[in-house]
């Protein structure tokens, strides 16, 4: 069933980088007064040793989103490595009056019989998968990253949940135990200094011939380049795709949000969106090879 | 490149020089056949790739060997060190390591790893022949003393004299090889140390020599 | 239930050992050398080693298990990746196809997958891949509670002492890899390769897919090139390692490094005791992609290692470094330092 542009919902993915505290509130505080979004996620996906330090600022976004009309959503741990890392997420998802994503099977498991969204960190890949999420009360799911756009159209269209997916920002491509942005500064995990928080948008990994190639985010590695599926709006919407999400960089968010709503709702060009946001991200360019099962790095023109 | 090990195989290698490849022609023909006959579920695993051409260089022979794979069948032309062919993958080890990898006695991988086995061209077509190899449970010897009809075992008993004896000549070559090669090898490792440097130094000035020109101007 | 699990002449303490079979002349080999367990799968995108030339025709899975039967050991079929929507009939077959020539296990990682069999094909014990990523005893809980899996191969994220916390808190069978390739990444989520290549090791069973890798010798040295991005050089004499991106040489703050991690392979050898003390049932060796020299040895020399252990005799630590990527060992994920 498609989905006309104007019904349709754009979500703020969760920040994935380790911004200081300040820059974090400010850009929550504007994104609440200004950006063109219905619904923010909010939490820390990537790592436990960020976590501590935020606890009191959610509650006070949370509270702003609100009262800006905004969906607050909160969001889990991509990989729980201990029982005190459990507990920490037994905590956050104890409030019966927020929505939660999940990221692992785990975490999923304890919002049972309670709606919550399915986050791009699971892997679901079918339809059957889904089906059985959904009996544990999931009923949105944004679909994992490299999922192409001809099976998101078969996950749609059996219409067992709500499907977003991800159109914008640099893509999670693996998550480790290990944290490679204390290694590439010959520290360890466990006196890290928190070096992650050295890049807004990750730390650039180039090829030997110095070709950018992967970008580092502390235990999480991303694309370098940019996912951005502006031009394949259309046939996510026609497909039954109700809801798009971007992923916060250290960019204006307020005027990528409008773009994307702009295309949405017919009143700007994909191509407008891409020549306006090629290279804003460290000069990366943009890509959307996933969405035509191909090169995750690369960009198709579409026919 | 790989360069020929000091072995009995090499000297061996230096002394048949003088025997040209269609000598040699024959008794490659006949095995490929034998293996056909013995191993038919070889050939099964490659059908996917589709007609392949490898060229198996044997660098411690004179020769080079055309593997041609296509429709279940193989073939094997055999061509003097140096001669060019249309090929879409060439394999490069001493004569021990692809007898090793036909029987399924030496890890590829452990051989890839050690660079004592080079490819180069198409990985995949390699991939899947060595992996087929693998599991053909080829036995070399008993293929080739099956051709001696009735007198396969006797045949058989006495090329693994030869090979035992080869072993034996093997080991104390190494030892000769390594007494002879060992200052070499230290200057070479000081100097790739010296190269290590300099690399790092190189790609820490492009990065920055990338970075100034990519501030806005 | 699975033979082994019904054997009485086996003690309750001993460690099981779960062997890797790319080939019938691997199982074989395998099960001479002493594995209590094989592991392999059927030849195409339904197990996370669909290598060409590699794996078993239903036939060879049904001669292999006979074979393995008549020596006292198991099969496990893994049918490990993940279908994508609307394809997921080979996965299903694999399912049915397994059960039905008589394996002993399925190692499945996808959540509908592990349903499917439980209402398809109840008979078959139901294994939880290391692709799933169940790295938590609420997350393998929730595979036993829902679904009734006997075991989970754990990914390879958590230390020894995670390890030994985590068996107290489920019933559920652990089994932890011991020898072989070591992916750095939390397994089943990771999508560098099919960022470089377009084919998803979650999806279609390969990662760094031989038709995308390439070897290129230059004056320098061996350049690995995946995808077209050169990921590593090697120089004259330089141990190799496998052309997967996380083994890969990079440039980040300034520095070339394996940023990721090492060529090196994980071995566990000489830990033994401490992995028995950590309460697993089960120590897997990685490798279907290898040759028989290499099942045969390692097999051996773990064999020998688990019996000394069960009569409480010292360990011996057998030379199988020679079978390490890059020459290099390391006990990875399972000692703190790693992290």
């Amino acid at each position: 069933m498609s989905i006309d542009g104007k019904d349709a919902k754009i979500t703020l993915g969760p920040l994935l980088f380790n911004w200081p505290e300040a820059k974090r509130r400010d850009f929550y505080f504007r994104v609440a007064d200004e950006a063109d979004v219905d619904s923010v996620i909010l939490g820390e996906v990537v790592c436990s040793k960020r976590t501590p330090f935020m606890t009191k600022l959610w509650e006070e976004v949370i509270e702003r989103m609100r009262a800006a009309g905004k969906e607050p959503i909160m969001s889990t741990q991509a990989l729980i490595l201990s029982s005190r890392e459990m507990g920490w997420m037994r905590d956050i998802v104890a409030d019966p009056g927020i929505y939660y994503e999940a990221n692992d099977i785990a975490v999923a498991d304890m919002l049972k019989g309670r709606p919550h969204l399915i986050g791009p960190m699971m892997n679901v890949y079918n339809e059957g998968t889904l089906a059985t999420l959904a009996r544990g009360g999931a009923d949105r799911v944004c679909l994992p990253f490299e999922m192409s756009g001809e099976t998101t159209a078969v996950i749609a269209k059996a219409g067992i949940m709500e499907v977003e997916a991800f159109v914008y920002g640099r893509m999670p491509l693996a998550i480790a135990a290990r944290c490679y942005h204390a290694r590439a500064y010959n520290l360890p995990k466990d006196n890290c200094r928190y070096v992650c928080n050295l890049h807004n948008d990750g730390m650039t990994v180039d090829t030997l011939e110095g070709k950018p190639f992967l970008t580092v985010n502390g235990t999480q590695t991303m694309s370098y380049t940019v996912n951005n599926l502006a031009a394949e709006i259309p046939q996510y919407l026609e497909m039954g795709v109700s809801r798009f999400r971007i992923s916060p960089h250290d960019v204006d968010i307020v005027r990528i949000a409008d773009l994307f709503r702009g295309v949405l709702l017919g009143r700007v060009e994909p191509q407008q969106v891409l020549d306006e946001t090629e290279g804003l991200v460290d000069g990366a360019p943009n890509s959307n090879g996933f969405f035509y099962d191909e090169e995750g790095l690369r960009y198709k023109v579409a026919e | 490149m790989s360069t020929p090990p000091f072995s009995p195989v090499l000297v061996g290698g230096l002394l048949l020089r003088a025997i040209p490849p269609e000598i040699v022609q024959p008794i490659a023909d006949r095995l490929a056949r034998r293996v056909q006959v013995r191993h038919p579920g070889l050939f099964e695993r490659l059908n996917p790739l589709g007609p392949k051409r490898f060229l198996v260089d044997v660098v411690d022979l004179p020769w080079q060997f055309l593997l041609m794979i296509a429709d279940g069948e193989g073939a094997v032309s055999v061509l003097r060190k140096g001669d060019s062919a249309e090929v879409d993958a060439t394999i490069r080890a001493p004569l021990k390591v692809l007898f090793g990898l036909l029987d399924g006695s030496i890890d590829g991988d452990a051989m890839f790893f050690t660079r004592d086995l080079v490819y180069e061209g198409d990985t995949e077509a390699v991939v899947a022949l060595r992996n087929a190899l693998d599991g053909a449970d080829i036995d070399f010897l008993d293929d080739v003393a099956a051709g001696f009809g009735p007198l396969a075992d006797p045949a058989k008993a006495i090329a693994q004299k030869i090979l035992k004896a080869v072993a034996r000549v093997e080991t104390d070559m190494e030892i000769l090889g390594e007494s002879l090669v060992s200052p070499a090898v230290r200057r070479a490792e000081a100097q790739q140390r010296r190269i290590d440097e300099l690399e790092e130094r190189c790609a820490r000035l492009e990065k920055t020599l990338r970075r100034s020109k990519t501030l806005p101007t | 239930m699975s033979r082994v699990a019904r054997d009485p002449s086996r003690p309750v303490t001993s460690l099981e050992l779960v062997c890797p079979a790319g080939t019938p002349a691997a199982l074989r080999t395998a099960v001479d050398a002493g594995a209590h367990t094989v592991y392999c799968g059927f030849r195409d995108e339904t197990n996370a080693r669909n290598f060409p030339g590699l794996n078993f025709n239903r036939e060879e899975l049904r001669d292999g298990v006979a074979y393995a039967h008549d020596h006292g050991a198991d099969v496990l079929v893994a049918i490990n990746t993940f279908p994508a929507a609307g394809n997921l009939d080979p996965w299903y077959r694999a399912i049915d196809d397994a059960a039905r020539l008589g394996a002993d296990a399925v190692i499945l990682a996808d959540i509908g997958l592990v349903e499917y069999a439980k209402d398809n094909a109840p008979n078959i014990r139901r294994h939880l891949s290391v692709q799933a990523a169940a790295s938590t005893p609420e997350g393998i809980n929730y595979y036993a509670n829902n679904f009734g899996i006997a075991r989970v191969v754990l990914p390879r994220v958590l230390t020894l002492p995670e390890i030994k916390e985590l068996n107290r808190h489920t019933e559920v069978e652990t089994e932890v890899f011991v020898f072989g390739g070591l992916c750095v990444m939390a397994e089943g989520r990771c999508s560098l390769s099919s960022y470089v290549t377009g084919k998803s090791p979650n999806k279609t069973g390969v990662c760094s897919p031989a038709s995308h890798v390439a070897y290129e010798e230059t004056g320098a040295g061996l350049a690995s090139k995946l995808g077209g991005f050169t990921i590593n050089r090697f120089a004259q004499g330089e141990p190799a390692g496998y052309p997967t991106l996380c083994k890969g040489r990079f440039a980040a703050n300034d520095k070339v490094s394996y940023l990721f991690e090492e060529p090196v392979s994980l071995n566990l050898l000489e830990m033994l005791p401490e992995v028995a003390d950590a309460g697993v049932t089960a120590l897997k060796i990685e490798g279907r992609q290898r040759g028989k020299a290499y099942v045969e040895k390692v097999v051996k020399a773990f064999r020998r290692a688990v019996d000394a252990l069960e009569k409480g005799q010292q360990l011996d630590a057998a030379a199988i470094a020679d079978l390490t990527e890059g020459g290099q060992e390391t006990a990875g994920a399972y000692r703190k330092a790693w992290h």
